[in-house]
């Protein structure tokens, strides 16, 4: 029944692998286990979520048995770690700290000090919103017994890659420009192991990941970690079956099944916009969770997991800010941050001001923490995102005043050493366009070169409602601004659809992407008479915004030519009802994307995206 | 810098084998178990399904909900 043969490669039509990475010491099991996580990441949840060596490494080198990282190890002890205690991205820690320190090392099976000696040393040091940075790991399993094979073919065909390590000869490490020193172990470009003395002189352990295999070659498809330069096939070989003690199915051969990674908030952020938000806690790590507004301008919040149910209607414990979250004018828009995973809420009040919320998830109990009011005249919804300047990442919010201009506010989140214990004050950073008559929850950060880490800059874009009728985005200019001046200037770029009279929400997926370097295509979706409109740009939105070009203020981008493209349309299938308005849109785990909708007779309803078409969905109770 | 400096003889791998547990010492996987769970990955639970892993009864989402998505348009366009 399993599959003849399988390469996570490229599996139907998608990449599903992180680019193959390069080891600078003896640390292979650690890119193994990471290589897993990441792999898994992205099998199950659809995300390109680049985790850190270095942040296991370095933790293990010195709080788990004195083993120092670049010393030999096996996996299991890396996925226990990680199971403990997760695994950060790169941004969060990644660059070793040279230095030496006294290292005790445990005599061979007894465990007892044998001595200490000076290692070469890296020590640990994390950004202080690590917490909320990292992907969990509820468990991971041995694969072994009698059928080894056959279940190592059923894993990585129904489940996904696994580690393992073997017996590493010379004639499987020694390439030179693309070819092998020793051609006569690759037949047909399989590794078969020399048996040749001198080459099994020189074995030594190895692991690998194990990412397909075909029967007809009879061999399995194993990613190394020697960068892509190694090898036949950039980074990737083809390993004969069987060959007993010189063959992969040995040892160290470890699994994750999908149900056990949950994502961090981080890698997740460019997926969603407005009051919806796919968590990484309950069901599978799936939960959907929506924020409303409600009679007497309160906030419902409502949960999904078999079917959707009413959650709790917002209120906070006392000795809060305001003692008021009755306060409620608008849609909120709601981020997951890497505060702890908090959920963050900010939307606009009776009174005409931003009111920020969040939900306190350091402890078991969480409860909601109120950090007050800002603003005033403010007539619209919030885009709020939390962007990679500093870790924790400032949060950044684009609203329109009652003048019909865009304020750009945002929160320095980064300069105190415990950011989550201040109630920092929330400044208006710049002012900028006219006419608009509508903001909507469509703020996004792009992709900076080295993206996955803090403080590279990276440009905002931002799409509005003129009091024309169509949609422009906006673009701020963060990689031509001057960081010891002005802050960056928004620049106005084209226009598109038409009679446009309700909010839009805008995200990035991961359609076109082809590994974790490559942005995501933009999704925009609005209600436009009665009716959902999605619109996308129709060319791959990597450059949206130029920024590439050195003078982007020279051009003209109110004429030029809107690469937006009307994609799809969707109705309510609610008798006698229309669409009012988009609240919400994520992509989810299911690489659907999915939304919610208000109804003109005042119920949510939520639609989805997949195989080619929008479909209506439930309609929340 | 050629591409054999890089990786010279001996440097880099890293396993301790005795340190990894042997597939011989650990018991076979129960996939009846494991592959009767839902996952996010349409193309697996299709391939799950079909492979008679899965059960209709298991699914957390509807049965209508079961097909493979199609690639998106742009995707398709990219690769002409």
């Amino acid at each position: 029944m399993t599959s003849s043969s399988v390469d996570w490669r490229n599996r139907w039509g998608h990449s599903w692998l992180t680019q193959v990475k390069a080891q600078d010491c003896g640390d292979c099991y650690l890119f193994a286990a990471v290589g897993l996580v990441e792999a898994m990441l992205r099998i199950e949840h659809n995300l390109w979520s680049l985790r850190s060596e270095g942040d296991a490494g370095d933790s293990i080198s010195f709080f788990v048995d004195h083993h120092p990282k670049c010393t030999p190890g096996g996996p299991e002890e890396v996925l226990n770690w990680i199971k403990q205690n997760g695994i950060a991205d790169p941004g969060c820690w990644e660059t070793p700290q040279a230095g030496t320190q006294d290292v005790t090392i445990a005599a061979p099976d007894s465990g007892a000090p044998q001595g200490i000696v000076k290692q070469e040393a890296h020590v640990a040091m994390p950004t202080p919103d690590r917490p909320g940075r990292i992907a969990k790991l509820d468990d991971w399993i041995s694969l072994g017994g009698p059928s080894i094979h056959n279940d190592m073919k059923t894993w990585i065909d129904t489940i996904g890659p696994i580690t393992t390590c073997f017996n590493c000869c010379e004639d499987f490490m020694a390439y030179s420009d693309g070819k092998p020193t020793y051609p006569d172990s690759w037949v047909n470009d399989v590794y078969i192991c020399s048996k040749d003395p001198k080459n099994l002189a020189s074995s030594d352990g190895h692991c690998i990941l194990v990412v397909g295999y075909d029967d007809d070659k009879q061999a399995w498809l194993i990613r190394n970690s020697w960068g892509p330069e190694w090898g036949p096939m950039n980074g990737y070989a083809w390993f004969g079956y069987g060959q007993g003690d010189w063959g992969i199915e040995i040892g160290g051969i470890c699994g994750i099944h999908n149900k056990d990674v949950n994502p961090d908030p981080w890698s997740k952020r460019r997926f969603h916009n407005g009051n919806f938000y796919e968590d990484g806690e309950g069901m599978h790590y799936r939960n959907l969770e929506v924020w409303t507004q409600y009679t007497g301008n309160q906030i419902r919040h409502y949960s999904h997991t078999h079917h959707w149910s009413l959650v709790e209607t917002l209120k906070l414990p006392s000795g809060s800010a305001t003692m008021n979250v009755n306060d409620c004018a608008g849609v909120p828009s709601v981020l997951s941050s890497t505060y702890f995973r908090n959920y963050e809420v900010i939307y606009q009040t009776n009174s005409g001001k931003l009111h920020h919320l969040s939900y306190d998830r350091r402890v078991g109990s969480p409860t909601w923490t109120d950090w007050g009011t800002f603003g005033k005249d403010i007539e619209g919804i919030p885009a709020f995102i939390q962007i990679n300047y500093g870790a924790p990442g400032n949060f950044e919010v684009v609203v329109r005043n009652s003048q019909g201009q865009l304020e750009n506010w945002w929160r320095d989140n980064l300069t105190v050493d415990t950011p989550w214990a201040f109630k920092k004050p929330w400044v208006l950073k710049s002012t900028f366009g006219s006419d608009v008559l509508l903001s909507g929850a469509t703020l996004v950060q792009q992709w900076g070169d080295g993206q996955p880490y803090i403080d590279i800059p990276a440009a905002l874009d931002l799409v509005c409602v003129n009091k024309d009728g169509k949609m422009q985005r906006w673009w701020r200019d963060d990689p031509h601004a001057d960081p010891n001046n002005s802050p960056a200037n928004w620049v106005p770029c084209e226009k598109f659809g038409e009679n446009i009279a309700s909010p839009p929400v805008m995200i990035r997926s991961d359609f076109m992407t082809t590994n974790e370097t490559v942005p995501g295509n933009y999704e925009l979706c609005v209600a436009v008479n009665g009716e959902i409109q999605h619109w996308c740009p129709e060319y791959h939105c990597s450059t949206c915004g130029r920024p590439e070009l050195a003078e982007p203020e020279k051009i003209d981008w109110a004429d030029a030519d809107s690469p937006w493209t009307l994609f799809r349309t969707i109705k309510t299938n609610v008798p006698g009802t229309d669409v009012q308005q988009v609240l919400g849109l994520i992509q989810s785990s299911r690489r659907r994307l999915e939304l919610i909708a208000l109804l003109t007779n005042g119920k949510f309803q939520h639609f989805h995206y997949d195989n080619g078409a929008w479909t209506p969905g439930h309609v929340l109770p | 810098m050629t591409k054999t400096k890089r990786y010279p003889k001996g440097v880099p791998r890293g396993a301790d084998l005795s340190r990894t547990v042997k597939a011989k010492d650990v018991p076979s996987v129960d996939f009846e178990k494991l592959l009767s769970v839902d996952t996010s990955n349409p193309h697996l639970r299709a391939l799950r399904i079909q492979q008679g892993f899965l059960k209709d009864e298991d699914l957390q989402i509807k049965s209508d909900d079961k097909k493979l998505p199609k690639q998106h348009h742009l995707e398709k366009k990219e690769k002409k």
